[in-house]
């Protein structure tokens, strides 16, 4: 072996070995900071009680915005699990974006729509409202019918026709839980400062769906919605509480989320042609207040859920990971000012590297080693049985974070309430590492060369609807 | 130690971390299945007692017979979950039944947790006696603002007027909070405590936050007294955010006698002024020349000042006018088409409204 390629595999695997280090520290670290924070969550469920806040008349206007692209499958029950979530002082909002399947028919004739007239508050600049409808049995839901604009030029349809100081962005098929509103809203009402509060996102997939609510959470029956339970339970119930509890919330899911209109307004709104605009809004709120020194807060309300489908099939799910890590590289680089820079505190310093270094470049860093190991072991520089010990490292770090979040989740939420269920989810933090999470890194490689591609499709999610008991 | 020694050892460690953390998981599954099982089994127990207390079918005192003592806290946490929506002679008597219970909520006055503390104060606001209110007003400065927060609003709960003045005084702990939030909780004492709040509300020394939440809390108890000073206040220099406060009172509280107070805000600069001088003058004055300034705001600069001035047309019954304006395309015709389709008075044409 030539000298040149000896240094070269060392230098790559030494590499290898400190990101791997890097990726353990920060993986603990957010564990370990999500664990006080879920234990307080859990000692102040004892003494806030949400009817209480609901019966305190303090709560403020909310208007429920739910874009829709062709959800014909799922927007009758979505819009009435809108209806049905326990918040009084709501409006809600459909935004139908250029619909081609008769999702608007749907709502028409479900909720006996009329055309109505309505004045937008705001001018954030989007594609022409051909229509707006108002029903006539629910005074309070509005549907906005305008030209194909996605998913953010949506949204700011529905900023610039919301009329209450609070805009909630879900996704179409979204179906919030009973008291997620309740739950979202209380960061606002505890810090006037809040800007910016973010939930969780559940998998309703197998859930039964009653009257637009999820009455039984129950865990998929295919593997691959399964996988993705996992891969929720450890964003939602360690990671993102780790860093909301280290004050560095980083994204606010488009699928839910609460914001200030009046913030939302001031950084111009959802900004076009992203594929990650929700995650960019996020920076984009960051970056506003902290320029001019504004107090403000982006939290996030862990126990404040909604539930949506997930990809259960290869292709889609592929196509929607390869379009979540295009959005991740897209918004750091839009936003690549902020990097290392202290005067965005600790989201420069600290959450935006981290990002950038774990999520981003992570699937890069995974396929060198991979690359790293088959040229050693061509040219006989391997040695095989540390290579499998660290193979193996690398995999139990994963395995035992995996099952410290759904210990986590154990701890302080328990969604997944049967035995079977807590046992599934321990035997997936095993069984996603053969095959799953190398899927998933292929999918992530391909987002990163699509990013660097300037390539900025979204692809198709199929819907297949709820199943909905009688 | 060589490489392989120290990849081996890392492995076993993570490896045994990743058990433990599996059997914590199993642990917490079967801890919370059993306690979940066992709360089931205490509510299906007391709930029927508490139900025949609280519709007299009982005496209150043999509610709390034969508790032992780790029950006590279960059983003042189902208290408060009713205390919560009942009041009267119902919450009386539930206070009664849980009075021989009060010791253990008194105890946790003084937990090192936050949590309990606050627990402590909410039990004790919703079920303790007037000898429970110092302990809930010293609450008000302890060290946790949630804790006092709480404190604030048990005692606020107790509507005993003569802590008013102390809870407003100890309102700059606040200020993280909503108005609407605090507002709330100072109307829970309801109209006894009004003296207060409007003192508090009238006096430029204290902070604009404090003045503002008790001109809120004015306004939602009526208390009619308070337009005079929220007139002067309205009209006087200042923040826009005390000035409005001042004009949504006036809005529900005033009277033709404040309207000259509020005309002069109708060509504020500010749209905030202008937004809720408009909803003030609409509500509180017949005056023709009024209706024609609320007219004149159809057309302001800001869409929620002309949107708030239609439905302030169609609240005072100016109905005609609004429909006279209906028929064009300007914005004025727009925003009057708009509130008259959401007052339900004429159904809106289909066509963009963009």
């Amino acid at each position: 072996m030539s000298p040149f390629l000896h240094l070269a595999l060392k230098v790559g695997s030494g590499l290898v070995l400190t990101y791997l280090v890097v990726v353990a520290a920060t993986y603990v670290i957010a564990t370990a900071m999500a664990l006080p924070a879920l234990v307080r969550l859990r000692r102040w469920q004892g003494s806030r009680h949400v009817d209480e806040a609901a019966s305190a008349a303090s709560t403020p206007p909310v208007t429920l915005v739910a874009p829709m692209y062709n959800e014909a499958a799922v927007c009758v029950e979505a819009v009435r699990a809108l209806l049905g979530v326990d918040y009084s002082n709501k409006e809600i909002l459909v935004v139908a974006d250029g619909c081609t399947d008769g999702t608007v028919a749907r709502l028409v004739q479900a909720f006996r729509l009329d055309p109505a007239a309505r004045i937008p508050a705001e001018s954030l600049p989007t594609k022409r409202v051909r229509e707006v409808y108002r029903s006539r049995d629910r005074p309070n839901l509005w549907v906005v019918d305008k030209e194909n604009g996605g998913k953010a030029d949506a949204l700011n349809v529905g900023i610039n026709y919301c009329r209450t100081p609070l805009v909630c962005t879900l996704d179409g098929d979204s179906l919030l839980g009973r008291d997620a509103i309740q739950r979202a809203v209380r960061p606002f009402l505890e810090d006037a400062t809040t800007v910016a509060v973010g939930g969780t996102i559940g998998i309703v997939n197998d859930c039964t769906v009653r009257h637009g609510r999820v009455t039984q959470v129950r865990m998929p029956r295919r593997w691959l919605p399964r996988f993705q339970v996992l891969e929720y339970v450890r964003a939602f119930s360690a990671a993102r509480v780790g860093w909301d509890a280290g004050g560095a919330t980083l994204i606010i899911s488009g699928a839910f989320g609460v914001f200030r209109r009046d913030a939302l307004v001031a950084v111009g709104g959802l900004r076009e042609g992203l594929v990650g605009e929700d995650f960019e809004l996020t920076l984009r709120l960051h970056r506003y207040h902290r320029e001019r020194g504004l107090p403000y807060r982006i939290a996030f309300a862990p126990d404040a859920v909604s539930w949506t489908e997930c990809p259960a099939t290869l292709g889609v799910l592929g196509r929607q990971r390869d379009r979540w890590h295009r959005g991740g590289a897209e918004a750091v680089w839009l936003h690549r000012r902020m990097l290392f820079n202290p005067r965005y505190g600790r989201i420069g310093l600290v959450a935006m590297p981290v990002f950038l270094l774990v999520e981003i470049l992570g699937p890069v860093a995974e396929m060198l080693g991979y690359v790293a190991v088959a040229v050693a072991w061509l040219t006989g520089a391997l040695n095989p049985t540390l290579a499998g010990l660290l193979l193996l490292l690398a995999v139990a770090l994963g395995v035992a974070q995996s099952i410290a979040a759904v210990a986590l989740d154990e701890f302080a939420f328990r969604r997944y309430r049967s035995t079977g269920s807590l046992g599934l989810l321990l035997l997936l933090t095993v069984a996603e590492n053969l095959g799953y999470r190398q899927l998933t890194v292929w999918w992530r490689l391909r987002g990163v060369w699509k990013f660097l591609r300037k390539d900025t499709s979204w692809g198709v999610m199929t819907r297949t609807g709820f199943s909905t008991a009688p | 130690m060589t490489a392989f020694h120290l990849v081996l050892v890392l492995l076993v460690g993570v490896t045994v971390c990743a058990g433990l953390f599996a059997a914590t998981a199993l642990l917490l599954h079967a801890w919370s299945a059993r306690a979940d099982a066992r709360r089931a089994a205490r509510t299906a127990r007391w709930e029927p007692v508490l139900l025949d207390v609280l519709v007299g079918e009982a005496d209150p005192a043999v509610f709390a017979e034969g508790f032992v003592r780790r029950h006590h806290g279960p059983a003042l946490e189902l208290a408060a979950t009713y205390a919560l929506r009942l009041d009267g002679e119902s919450l009386t008597r539930l206070s009664a039944a849980m009075a021989p219970l009060l010791p253990r909520a008194r105890a946790l006055l003084h937990a090192r947790r936050p949590d309990r503390r606050a627990t402590a104060v909410r039990l004790l606001g919703f079920l303790g006696t007037d000898a429970d209110r110092p302990a809930l007003a010293l609450a008000l400065s302890d060290r946790s603002p949630l804790v006092a927060m709480a404190a604030a609003r048990a005692l606020a709960r107790t509507q005993d007027a003569g802590y008013a003045d102390a809870l407003i005084a100890a309102l700059g702990r606040f200020e993280t909070w909503g108005t609407n939030a605090v507002a709330s909780m100072l109307t829970l004492f309801g109209l006894p405590a009004a003296p207060a709040l409007m003192r508090a509300f009238a006096s430029a020394d204290v902070p604009s936050a404090t003045r503002i939440a008790c001109a809120e809390a004015l306004r939602r108890l009526g208390y009619l007294p308070a337009a005079g000073d929220a007139a002067a206040i309205a009209g006087a220099a200042g923040g826009v955010e005390l000035r409005a406060a001042a004009l949504r009172l006036l809005r529900d509280l005033g009277g033709p006698a404040e309207a000259s107070a509020v005309r002069t805000l109708i060509e504020s600069p500010s749209d905030v002024l202008r937004l809720h001088a408009v909803s003030a003058l609409a509500a509180i004055s017949q005056d023709p020349g009024d209706a024609a300034r609320i007219e004149h705001a159809l057309s302001d600069a800001s869409p929620w000042v002309a949107q708030r001035a239609a439905r302030g047309l169609i609240e005072s019954g100016r109905v005609a006018s609004l429909r006279a304006l209906a028929g064009g395309a300007g914005q004025p015709h727009r925003v009057a088409r708009q509130a008259l389709a959401e007052a339900g008075l004429v159904a809106s044409e289909p066509g963009s409204p963009s």
